[in-house]
C-alpha cells in the first residue's frame, strides 16, 4: 500500500509525445485507496478458489495412490 | 503478416509511479500490441495483477473472458467477467526479477470483433508462488481505444518497469 505523498501519474500523450508527471489529487487518492480495499478483497477470493482446486487436486491424487497408482501414473493423467 | 509495427510510445519509470497512461492513441493502425514489463511494491506475496483500464473507464476491467493459467504444475482453465490478465512480480519476489507481459487488441479503432489476447507471466527462482497465464478476451464496448491506463493491483509500479505500444498495420 503506497502512501499518500507518493501516489503519482504519468500521462504519456502518442500523438504529441508529451509525458506529463502529477501527484494524485485528493479525489483520487480516496478513489485509488476504494479500490485497493477492493482488490484485496478480490485477492483473497482468489486465494481461496485456488487452495479449493489445490486440496481437490491433493485429495484426488490420494484416492488414486489409494487404487494403486504410481506416482508417475498419477503424473501422466495430469 | 504485419506490413508495419511501430513502436508509438515506450516509457520506462524512473521512480515508483501508481499510474501509467497511454492517451491520445492515434487511430490509424488496425492493431494496438502492448508489451508490459513490471514489478509492485506490494508487500506479502510474490505476484500481483495489472489493472488495465480502457478510455478512462469507470469499470477498469470491460472484458468477458477465458483463461488458462498455472500457478503449479497443472493448468487450470477458468472464465470469469471482469477480471484481470496481466500478472507481475512484487516485493516479496528475488529482486529486481520482473514480471513480463503482452496484450494484443484487434481491431482496436473498430466498432467490431474487439478480441484481445494475452500471454503474461511472473516468476520467482525461489518462491513457488509463480502464474503463467494464456488470456483472451472480448470487449464488450464497441468504441474506438483511445488511451490505455495501468495501475498495480495493490502497491505502486517500481522504477524500472517498461511499457511499450506498438501499432500494427496488416496486409
Amino acid at each position: 500500500m503506497t502512501t499518500e505523498s507518493v501516489m503519482t501519474h504519468v500521462e504519456v500523450n502518442c500523438t504529441t509525445g508529451e509525458v506529463i508527471e502529477r501527484p494524485y489529487t485528493p479525489e483520487e487518492i480516496s478513489a485509488r485507496e476504494a479500490e485497493v480495499t477492493a482488490n484485496i478483497a478480490a485477492q483473497e477470493e482468489r486465494d481461496l478458489a485456488e487452495q479449493a482446486i489445490a486440496a481437490a487436486k491433493a485429495s484426488a491424487e490420494a484416492k488414486l495412490t489409494a487404487l494403486g497408482l504410481t506416482p508417475e501414473e498419477i503424473a501422466a493423467l495430469r | 503478416m504485419a506490413l508495419t509495427h511501430n513502436l508509438i510510445q515506450t516509457r520506462r519509470l524512473v521512480s515508483n509511479q501508481t499510474t501509467i497512461t497511454f492517451s491520445n492513441i492515434p487511430q490509424t493502425y488496425t492493431d494496438l500490441r502492448l508489451l508490459v514489463s513490471a514489478r509492485s511494491t506490494a508487500t506479502g506475496q510474490v505476484r500481483r495483477y495489472v489493472n488495465v483500464n480502457i478510455n478512462s473507464s469507470s469499470s477498469p476491467q470491460t472484458y468477458v473472458r477465458s483463461i488458462a493459467y498455472s500457478t503449479n504444475n497443472t493448468v487450470t482453465d477458468f472464465d470469469n467477467v471482469n477480471s484481470n490478465y496481466l500478472v507481475m512480480t512484487t516485493d516479496g519476489a528475488d529482486s529486481g526479477v520482473f514480471g513480463i507481459g503482452e496484450l494484443y487488441f484487434i481491431n482496436y479503432s473498430g466498432s467490431t470483433n474487439k478480441a484481445v489476447t494475452c500471454t503474461s507471466g511472473a516468476l520467482s527462482s525461489g518462491n513457488s508462488e509463480h502464474m503463467i497465464g494464456i488470456w483472451g478476451a472480448t470487449r464488450s464496448t464497441t468504441t474506438a481505444i483511445t488511451s490505455l491506463q495501468f495501475t498495480c493491483e495493490i502497491g505502486d509500479f517500481v522504477a524500472g518497469s517498461v511499457f511499450s505500444l506498438y501499432g500494427i498495420k496488416k496486409l
